[in-house]
């Protein structure tokens, strides 16, 4: 369960959103702008709130009150960048193996096979290859399964569809759909596209100039709209 | 015909040390700026550049009020560590690092800044520290910019003249660097050894610069399509389903 209350100040206006996940595919949709990227940083650890807490199954990862603030690299979150952010140097085999540390048996979890992550997302073939040999989805899958492989609480995906041509895209949204279900974490997808949020979203936060809607004149689905 | 190649010997171990120095500190220093807000940056970054634009007898003016007897390091060093810095291969050695600082940093400033925060992002995201998202991500994205700034600071560190006559002196066998020895053999009017140290130098340069203008074109070469080699396991498994 992600539970959050976030201010930040922004250059034209103050990023104001409070809200719980437990599970599902929450999409943050608004325009370029309106402080979609930022809110996955707060939450990621990669931006500082300037109030408000933020708490993720229990763990409180950053409380303006009792002055937490938990560095990204202990949040256990997947953040899969708008761009994929890849590593350019390293083959897509050492990408994805990149936040993979020793076992984590200690509390008889195992620990996720390379090639289960690989074979899943469909890119076996690709391993050897660097980021720079890749189409657009084809860097979009490894971005995924980098994330995966961390075995994130809670994945956020940044416009991860935008850059894509249309049947790769309509492609990966059903995949994410059926990788969320398998995962059975919650995801947070932020999106400017209508047509992602209708196929992907189980619900919906609306965020327009830092602000959460809770209604939407024109009929989409309005904030934490629970689909059936 | 056979010339006293000591000025040869001492400008490499000079030039390689000043390169070494330089290397860490500006690349060191570069990161720190690069990453942090520190106060007064401009200044420290104005400061840091001066020695491109000064003369460098200036440079050396200034290194000898530092190093000499009664100024505070000489003074320091010597009453501390019975040091002496002045007309020693040591003063040759601060004089090309001071001169080549600037081409270090800089180089190594660009490298750094050519990296894109969503990668270091990223890299945080998977569980990486500070050093390892340094070592493995910063590092050897800006290796190029680093690389062009150790490249341009051992040239520079071996062509340094003035900053070293006045603070090294020129006492061969001892502190004569090759542009000291240079001067000095075509001064007295022997041609014959000053253009054989000037087509050794010439020659080194030559070397490093090709070198630095060839690197990018075999580094391309590494990231070719290469067959992959079936299972890559990390030890243990989890059932998905």
């Amino acid at each position: 369960m992600l539970e959050l209350a976030v201010r930040k100040a922004l250059p034209d206006f103050e990023l104001d959103v409070d809200f719980c996940l437990d599970n599902g595919i929450m999409a943050v949709f608004g325009p370029s702008g309106a402080g979609k990227t930022t809110l996955l940083h707060c939450i990621a650890g990669l931006a500082e709130p300037d109030g408000g807490w933020v708490k993720l199954n229990d763990r409180t990862f950053y409380s303006s009150r009792d002055k937490v603030n938990l560095p990204a690299r202990f949040r256990n979150i997947g953040y899969v960048f708008q761009d994929y952010a890849l590593f350019p140097h390293m083959t897509v085999k050492k990408n994805v193996l990149y936040g993979v540390r020793g076992c984590k048996g200690k509390d008889n979890r195992y620990k996720l096979s390379v090639l289960e992550v690989l074979e899943m997302l469909k890119i076996t073939h690709l391993q050897e290859r660097y980021p720079g040999q890749l189409s657009g989805g084809e860097k979009q899958r490894v971005a995924l399964a980098r994330a995966l492989m961390t075995e994130p609480e809670l994945l956020l995906l940044d416009e991860p569809l935008s850059a894509l041509d249309d049947g790769t895209r309509v492609q990966l949204r059903r995949e994410l759909k059926e990788l969320q279900r398998q995962w059975d974490i919650p995801f947070i997808i932020v999106t400017h596209s209508r047509t992602d949020l209708r196929a992907l979203a189980d619900r919906t936060l609306f965020l327009a100039n830092g602000k959460q809607y809770r209604q939407i004149n024109n009929g989409y689905p309005l904030f934490m709209y629970e689909r059936g | 015909m056979a010339f006293d190649i000591s000025p040869i010997i001492l400008s490499v171990k000079v030039a390689v040390l000043a390169t070494v120095i330089c290397a860490a500190t500006g690349t060191g220093l570069a990161w720190a700026m690069h990453r942090f807000k520190l106060p007064g940056k401009n200044i420290l970054e104005t400061v840091i550049n001066l020695p491109l634009v000064l003369p460098p007898t200036v440079i050396g003016f200034g290194l000898l009020l530092l190093f000499g007897r009664n100024g505070p390091l000489g003074f320091v060093l010597e009453k501390l560590f019975n040091v002496r810095i002045v007309f020693t291969w040591w003063a040759a050695v601060i004089a090309s690092t001071v001169v080549s600082f600037p081409m270090m940093y800089r180089s190594a400033k660009a490298g750094l800044a050519s990296v894109s925060p969503d990668l270091e992002q990223a890299a945080r995201t998977l569980g990486a520290g500070e050093w390892r998202v340094f070592l493995t991500v910063t590092l050897p994205l800006a290796w190029p910019g680093i690389l062009t700034g150790i490249g341009l600071a051992f040239s520079r560190a071996l062509g340094e003249f003035g900053a070293t006559l006045m603070l090294a002196g020129n006492i061969p066998g001892r502190t004569q660097t090759i542009p000291l020895a240079i001067f000095f053999a075509a001064e007295s009017g022997d041609m014959k050894a000053a253009g054989f140290f000037v087509f050794i130098i010439t020659l080194v340069s030559f070397a490093v610069v090709y070198c630095l203008n060839s690197w990018p074109v075999s580094k391309k070469a590494v990231s070719k399509p290469q067959g992959g080699d079936g299972y890559v396991g990390t030890g243990c498994q989890k059932s998905l389903t």
